[in-house]
């Protein structure tokens, strides 16, 4: 082999990189890429790696304690901060962020960000920050945000979101209301506002929605009418809901359906009609 | 030893990625803000191809499932609230001034998970998109959903959504938990007798996996449908999770992420991933659209731009 002048040749570096590649990945991938693992967090840390932590606030809980001590140690990560990061990329982060921390004193800020809020993941970071202290103030944000005689300018995950609260605490809505919400553009409302009417019925054993539940079986789209149906059924299971149910409009409904749901739809009927309607329908 | 493998395997993956990245980039001007499409891009015969066979029939069937997304230890179940962010993005009218194509659907009157719009071809013809968007719970509180009845109904009618998707549509994308290795997964999870998830039981059992592969098997082997496209999976480190099971047994191209996926980054890319696909993106823009360079947040495709 003749000798070179070079120590290395062109093929070697770039071996060498590829290998340095390798070697850079694999210890990135050990890192970052084990579900379970605890990303051990460094004693301290500085504001620009609130994100990184802040991803790991969804992990396993060790993840997660591990990164809730790191970012209240980060001293600059203040409320402040935090409100004007709900204005950039990382506004999911600084949600989640709020949230973790529990930062209540955050909940007006918040409230006044409904109407911009178009995917409801604002409206999730209220939710989970709901307390004894704050469950007035926020509930009756809400219940002025649903009125239908105000502005509809809320996203339909924004109001989604905001019924989530009410239908768990018995927070009542008016029957218009909701009957309004039962027609509102998006399915996903319907659907949501039904949710709220089974919590209703079901839970707090409210006479005042059972119009509604016939209301979203006469509806679209078929997703909703299957949640009907599945109410209906559990409705006709309990003596106290069972007379709630006007059986005959509801029969009439059921004609409207085609094939499979349509005989599951009057299958349920039927069981409630009989003297001992316990047994679990299925479609 | 279990995270070395894991993570050789991640590596493997994304050299794989890369190396193909790099052999489809057709000039050196990587700055170049033009995105490269198959039908700006003649001469790049592997992107072209790609897409004269996704949209071959004219159609092309594109479902996207969330899985059921609980968040244990708290009650909290977000995939209803995901889903209804990615249909809103979906729904809002496409603006001229951007190529997205994530936008300017249309919802069936009496189908809450079924959308369509028309898009030009690879030559100009029009594509009919059917996009079926589905998700598994019914409440965002686990607990409830676990007494409510009709959780069953919806957690049956993902996952048929999902293995529908998977044995007729050309696009499949899961946007869930991984469950160890044992999703794609659409029920309230099963719990270990701490109140946890239980991990052992979806490591060993793998049900969500399984399934996958039994029905991309039976597609595979049927005379009477062409070969899926495209599986996305949207969750947690899916490339070390299911890659290798799933390059093995498919010859779709792969969607994953190499690391722990946040919600936010899981819903961006998968609309992003959509709308490369109806845009035509060749390779290197499409994972750049999937930010696959960054991955702790992005994803990456393997296997849509095959050399011919």
């Amino acid at each position: 082999m003749a000798p070179s002048s070079h120590l290395f040749t062109a093929s070697d570096f770039l071996w060498m990189a590829v290998m340095f590649r390798a070697l850079t990945t694999l210890l990135i991938s050990l890192l970052v890429a084990t579900p379970g693992d605890a990303v051990a967090a460094p004693a301290s840390h500085e504001v620009s790696q609130w994100t990184r932590l802040a991803r790991q606030v969804g992990q396993s809980e060790t993840s997660r304690s591990a990164a809730l001590r790191a970012l209240r140690d980060i001293k600059d990560l203040n409320p402040t901060f935090l409100q004007k990061a709900l204005d950039g990329p990382h506004r999911a982060l600084a949600l989640d962020v709020i949230s973790a921390l529990e930062l209540r004193q955050l909940i007006p800020d918040l409230l006044n960000r409904v109407s911009s809020d178009e995917d409801g993941f604002l409206v999730l970071a209220i939710n989970s920050l709901l307390d004894e202290e704050h469950k007035d103030l926020v509930i009756k944000s809400y219940l002025e945000r649903l009125d239908p005689s105000r502005p509809q300018i809320y996203s339909p995950a924004a109001l989604v979101a905001m019924l989530e609260p009410l239908g768990r605490l018995g927070i009542p809505l008016s029957k218009e209301t909701v009957g309004h919400l039962l027609e509102h553009e998006y399915p996903e409302v319907r659907s949501a506002a039904l949710l709220y009417v089974r919590s209703q019925i079901l839970n707090f054993n409210s006479r005042d929605y059972s119009a509604l539940v016939v209301k979203a079986l006469n509806s679209s789209p078929l997703q909703l009418r299957l949640q009907a149906m599945y109410l209906i059924d559990e409705m006709a299971k309990k003596p106290t809901t069972k007379s709630l149910l006007d059986l005959d409009t509801i029969a009439a409904a059921c004609q409207k359906e085609k094939g499979s749901v349509k005989d599951w739809c009057a299958g349920v009927v039927k069981k409630a009609k009989s003297p001992q309607s316990n047994s679990e329908a299925k479609p | 030893m279990k995270c070395l493998i894991n993570a050789l395997i991640g590596l493997i993956f994304s050299f794989a990625v890369d190396m193909a990245s790099a052999a489809a980039e057709p000039t050196s001007n990587s700055a170049s803000p033009v995105i490269r499409t198959a039908v700006n891009s003649p001469k790049d015969r592997s992107c072209r191809a790609a897409y004269r066979d996704l949209f071959a029939q004219g159609s092309v069937s594109i479902r996207v499932v969330f899985g059921y997304k609980d968040t244990r230890p708290a009650r909290f179940v977000g995939d209803r609230h995901e889903r209804l962010a990615f249909v809103q993005r979906i729904l809002r009218p496409c603006a001229a001034s951007s190529p997205d194509q994530a936008c300017g659907f249309i919802r069936d009157n009496d189908n809450a998970d079924l959308f369509s719009k028309t898009i030009p071809g690879i030559d100009g013809k029009p594509v009919r998109v059917e996009l079926f968007v589905a998700s598994s719970s019914v409440s965002s509180d686990d607990e409830a959903n676990r007494a409510n009845p009709f959780q069953k109904w919806q957690s049956s009618y993902a996952q048929k959504a999902y293995l529908g998707g998977i044995d007729k549509a050309d696009v499949v994308f899961y946007n869930g938990h991984s469950r160890f290795g044992g999703g794609p997964d659409f029920e309230p999870p099963h719990l270990a007798a701490n109140g946890e998830v239980d991990q052992k039981l979806y490591q060993s059992k793998r049900p969500g996996l399984n399934a996958t592969i039994k029905t991309l098997s039976v597609r595979a082997r049927a005379n009477d449908r062409t070969d899926l496209k495209v599986l996305g999976l949207f969750s947690c480190a899916s490339s070390q999770h299911f890659a290798a099971e799933i390059v093995a047994g498919s010859k779709a191209a792969y969607i994953s992420s190499r690391a722990l996926v946040y919600y936010a980054d899981a819903i961006e890319n998968s609309l992003s991933a959509l709308s490369a696909l109806l845009e035509m993106r060749c390779e290197k823009d499409f994972n750049r659209s999937l930010r696959s360079q960054t991955p702790e947040s992005g994803s990456q495709l393997l296997g849509l731009f095959k050399e011919h």
